[in-house]
């Protein structure tokens, strides 16, 4: 079986605020000392496929496919070491983030996995750490002309079927399908395995495939749908904290209550 | 959009069998506004099964027109079934925009909608503003460090709006609105996607969501066992028990508990934040509640930034304390 998973390298979501810079002429985001690293919820999709690749009986082969502008091969190597078993990266100057809407990163991530050809079922994360569109994953499939299921918890494969714990509000369905299909996941599926030291030592000899845009045949187009006007740095309102004292920590927490009681938060 | 007089369409999502989402109400409001600066007329689409009571009750809000899809087909949410449903709806409304709340029915179904037409889409928008006469929507980006204004070029296009970013619209006393029907044709479809099963949580109690107060915990309370701390400060108050992602991720609570960008948004009267660091995409959830208690043992934590009450300490002991002081006040 060939799992394909779909992983975005992204700025690292957990930098401060000051990393992000606005650049007011071109109307776009920039980056000051960030390191790329792999977006979250692409993280436990690949989770999802290596626990897949653990519990199934049958050969299970787990692809990384990544595009975007100067993928970074050290944090694409994680995912190797993590227990991927070879990474094909789409890397071409157009995949400029500012340029690359819903539309045109399930467009060329279709035309990608349509020349892997080989594919049963194919991994995403719910949404991007960065845009949090959480669109790309139902267009891929609505390209490929193949089921989808979203937000799974869970996600096993039975003979030649998908089967997907989906989260509903108040706890989830199972949900099925037949392969090859999409599943995005979501970060319940459980957080990535972290390699060991022979693991990581490991990946650098792992197949890495490159292609370029000319060889899935995408064509770059300027047809977007939203467009950014303005962007801004909101300014998250801090409270003046009223920090409670207490000899010992037990005393925290009775005036601590206390406080809550006189001022009538609760009780 | 400006300059287009098809209809804006707000769609009522159907919840707990028959009642309608309460974020609904918050996107109608939005809708309102963005249909006073465009001249618009605003309708509802509701798809659903056995929604007649639903659909009579939201003449109160002021809406044109109300939509209504009713088939068997429709009792739960399907999303091949749901997707039929809306397309053949729109057909009939041709609206030039629609707007939905940001939920998990949302997430699943606006995106193939907005596949199907070719629309655009906007997820998770938390605000709107004006520019120059035009409409742009804010959404938060780059774990919310960034907010985007957003414009929407082509007609139809798609907006899903987060839970507690606007005010409720208004209940009129007078109904309004005409209803109309719309017949689908579902039974013939062959679904790819086959439901099999679905497993409710026995709640063991009251559900974020709708709770006052709140007490969450986060990394820091490092296991379930943890959790029963926090449940027991709960009880005693009557109030939901919630979590950041990490204690979801590793499976010490439920994820129906997750506060946050990817969870429920929340804005209750009282939250406690206990072992909670303070990351931007939890405080995306949370940040609205009226009165914030923080409780962590790192003095340096973010979460005091946005605390009105703050204790720096360990909460195996901190919480019992606070948990008994509270009970002995009730009995007093």
């Amino acid at each position: 079986m060939n799992i394909i998973t779909c992983i975005k390298q992204v700025p690292d979501h957990g930098a401060p605020q000051e990393s992000f810079i606005i650049n007011i002429l071109e109307n776009k985001v920039e980056f000051r000392g960030i390191q790329p690293v792999l977006s979250l919820f692409d993280e436990n999709a690949l989770e999802a496929a290596l626990q897949i690749k653990d519990t199934s009986k049958e050969q299970v082969k787990v692809s990384i496919l990544s595009v975007g502008k100067r993928i970074s091969k050290p944090v694409m190597s994680k995912a190797l070491a993590a227990g991927a078993d070879e990474l094909i990266i789409v890397d071409d100057e157009s995949f400029e983030a500012a340029q690359m809407d819903s539309y045109a990163t399930a467009t060329a991530l279709a035309a990608a996995v349509k020349k892997i050809e080989n594919y049963d079922l194919i991994l995403v994360g719910r949404q991007a750490a960065d845009w949090n569109s959480g669109q790309v994953g139902i267009g891929l499939a609505v390209k490929l002309g193949i089921p989808v299921i979203t937000l799974a918890k869970r996600v096993s494969v039975s003979g030649k079927k998908v089967i997907v714990e989906r989260l509903i509000p108040g706890g989830h369905e199972v949900v099925e399908a037949t392969l090859p299909a999409v599943v995005m996941v979501s970060n319940e599926v459980g957080e990535l395995r972290y390699p060991t030291m022979i693991q990581r030592k490991d990946a650098k000899n792992k197949p890495v495939i490159s292609w370029g845009i000319g060889d899935i045949g995408y064509v770059p187009g300027e047809n977007h749908k939203v467009k950014i006007r303005t962007l801004i740095k909101p300014e998250l309102k801090h409270r003046q904290c009223r920090y409670i004292k207490g000899e010992t920590q037990s005393d925290l927490g009775k005036n601590l209550a206390l406080a809550l009681m006189n001022d009538k938060v609760i009780g | 959009m400006k300059g287009d007089k098809s209809p804006l369409v707000v769609f009522a999502e159907v919840v707990d069998g028959g009642k309608i989402a309460p974020c609904f109400f918050e996107t109608l409001h939005a809708v309102q506004k963005i249909a006073e600066i465009y001249e618009s007329k605003v309708h509802a689409l509701i798809l659903g099964h056995n929604v007649a009571d639903i659909a009579e009750d939201i003449r109160h809000y002021g809406i044109d027109t109300i939509h209504i899809a009713d088939d068997a087909c429709l009792g739960a949410y399907h999303p091949e079934y749901y997707l039929a449903a809306f397309r053949q709806a729109y057909e009939q409304i041709r609206p030039c925009a629609v707007f939905m709340g940001h939920t998990l029915q949302s997430i699943d179904l606006a995106p193939r909608m907005a596949f199907d037409l070719n629309a655009g889409l906007l997820t998770d928008c938390t605000g709107i503003e004006v520019d120059s006469g035009e409409v742009l929507f804010l959404k938060p980006v780059f774990s919310s460090h960034i907010l985007a204004g957003y414009e929407m070029k082509d007609n139809p296009f798609i907006v899903t709006m987060r839970s507690k970013s606007f005010e409720p619209a208004h209940r009129w006393e007078l109904k309004q609105g005409t209803l109309n029907i719309i017949q689908v044709t579902l039974h013939q479809l062959q679904a790819k996607v086959i439901i099999t099963d679905r497993v409710m949580r026995e709640s063991a109690g009251i559900k974020v969501d709708d709770a006052e107060i709140i007490v969450a915990g986060g990394r820091g309370i490092g296991s379930s066992e943890g959790f029963k701390v926090l449940a027991d400060l709960a009880d005693t108050m009557g109030a939901a028990v919630g979590a950041s992602r990490p204690p979801v991720d590793t499976g010490w609570i439920s994820a129906e508990s997750q506060v946050g960008q990817t969870g429920a948004i929340v804005a209750p009267a009282v939250y406690f934040a206990i072992g909670i660091s303070g990351a931007i995409q939890h405080l995306a959830g949370m940040s609205q509640s009226k009165k914030i208690i923080a409780v962590n043992k790192d003095a340096e934590a973010s979460i005091f930034k946005v605390a009105d009450y703050g204790a720096v300490g360990v909460y195996e002991e901190i919480i019992p304390a606070l948990t008994q002081t509270i009970k002995d006040n009730l009995k007093a």
